[in-house]
């Protein structure tokens, strides 16, 4: 005779070693990979994006009739691009063998080692990009013929064409992205990989609290 | 995770996550995986519960949101655990119970549908419809009559195999 769903579930647990949990080890093991592994993930589509970035401003530059600008911006984004990726040759080093907290602590110092070297690479990064950026407006003012008089009959100080008041505006704002560089990183940084460090953290703090 | 908080409010209430994860899992290591995961959401989350249920009410509704929040991903998002790589066979002899007959009920509850599965199990744990409804978020007049059906579905689908 068959027996009813009821009686098996009954008999199947009632038998010895039915419900033997699970040790629990090894819990953040895939995490900590899965985390990290997005996190390179996210380094290198970043990077690719960027020299995509770098080779379309060339193209853009050029056609705004500010070609060595574009260059100059391209020289920036390759390097800062160079730079990361020299950086992400020696994230290959930590050993990934060690225990799932050593291996994030490890990957967390990491972090922190390159996120300050590129605090102070973005502080002149920054705003060399921001006065890069403004060749094309500068072009456009000389090389229209209206604004171009309206300039000259200004009655301003002129430097290369322009108002020196005007050069004095940007360079104050590009002496303000130096100062506040780091800051405008970490926002930056925060945007593209917050989500990231904040699950970090959060699992390097569960193992911690599991741990004691 | 604290140990006391393992040994005093998981462990005598384990035997609810093992019947669930099994029932959303087909090999070992997702099993383990599925534990430990639903072990962790009931430390973390332990500051909710208001004490408005049971605990083990707490730890069946953990239990089961966890499980389908996993499957879930796996499907989406194509979410790899470490069992995926490996042979089949690797696995077929680790996963198994103790009676062969439960391992054959369990078969045919993984092939009901993710809910279905919850209902038949909250069923079989002699939980009154009341609280089926309540730990799955629905109307408990509709409980009885899914009951019926996961029944008459899992007679089908067990037709013969267990005596």
């Amino acid at each position: 005779m068959e027996k009813s769903i009821e009686n098996v579930w009954k008999a199947g647990f009632l038998k010895k070693d039915a419900l033997i949990a699970p040790k629990i080890n090894n819990l953040y093991h895939q995490k900590s990979i899965h985390i990290i592994d997005k996190f390179k993930r996210m380094m290198k589509v970043n990077m690719y994006l960027i020299l995509i970035f770098a080779f379309l401003q060339l193209g853009v530059y050029a056609a705004l009739g500010t070609p060595i600008a574009g260059a100059f911006i391209f020289f920036l984004l390759i390097r800062v691009c160079w730079i990361s990726m020299k950086r992400a040759n020696t994230l290959k080093k930590i050993d990934a063998n060690v225990s799932s907290y050593d291996y994030l602590k490890l990957f967390n110092s990491w972090l922190k080692m390159a996120i300050s070297n590129n605090i102070k690479l973005m502080r002149f990064f920054y705003p060399l990009i921001f006065l890069a950026a403004l060749m094309p407006i500068v072009h456009a003012l000389k090389a229209e013929e209206m604004t171009n008089e309206a300039i000259l009959n200004s009655g301003f100080h002129l430097i290369y064409g322009i108002p020196t008041f005007m050069w004095i505006i940007a360079l104050v704002i590009a002496v303000l992205m130096y100062v506040f560089g780091g800051r405008i990183y970490q926002w930056d940084l925060n945007w593209v990989y917050g989500r990231v460090f904040k699950k970090l953290d959060e699992l390097i703090a569960d193992i911690e609290e599991l741990n004691k | 995770m604290g140990s006391d908080f393992y040994i005093s409010s998981i462990l005598p209430f384990s035997g609810i996550i093992i019947k669930i994860c099994r029932a959303y899992t087909d090999s070992q290591e997702d099993f383990e995986d599925y534990f430990q995961e639903v072990c962790l959401q009931i430390w973390r989350s332990k500051e909710n519960f208001r004490e408005e249920s049971q605990w083990s009410t707490w730890v069946y509704r953990i239990s089961l949101n966890v499980c389908l929040t996993l499957l879930k991903k796996k499907k989406n998002n194509g979410h790899h655990f470490v069992s995926d790589s490996l042979a089949a066979e690797e696995i077929e002899d680790t996963y198994a119970f103790a009676d062969e007959s439960l391992n054959i009920l369990y078969d045919a509850i993984r092939q009901l549908s993710e809910i279905d599965r919850a209902v038949i199990m909250l069923y079989l744990e002699e939980k009154p419809y009341i609280e089926i409804a309540d730990i799955l978020g629905t109307n408990p007049n509709n409980i009885g009559v899914r009951v019926k059906r996961i029944k008459n579905r899992l007679k089908i689908l067990l037709d013969g195999k267990i005596n």
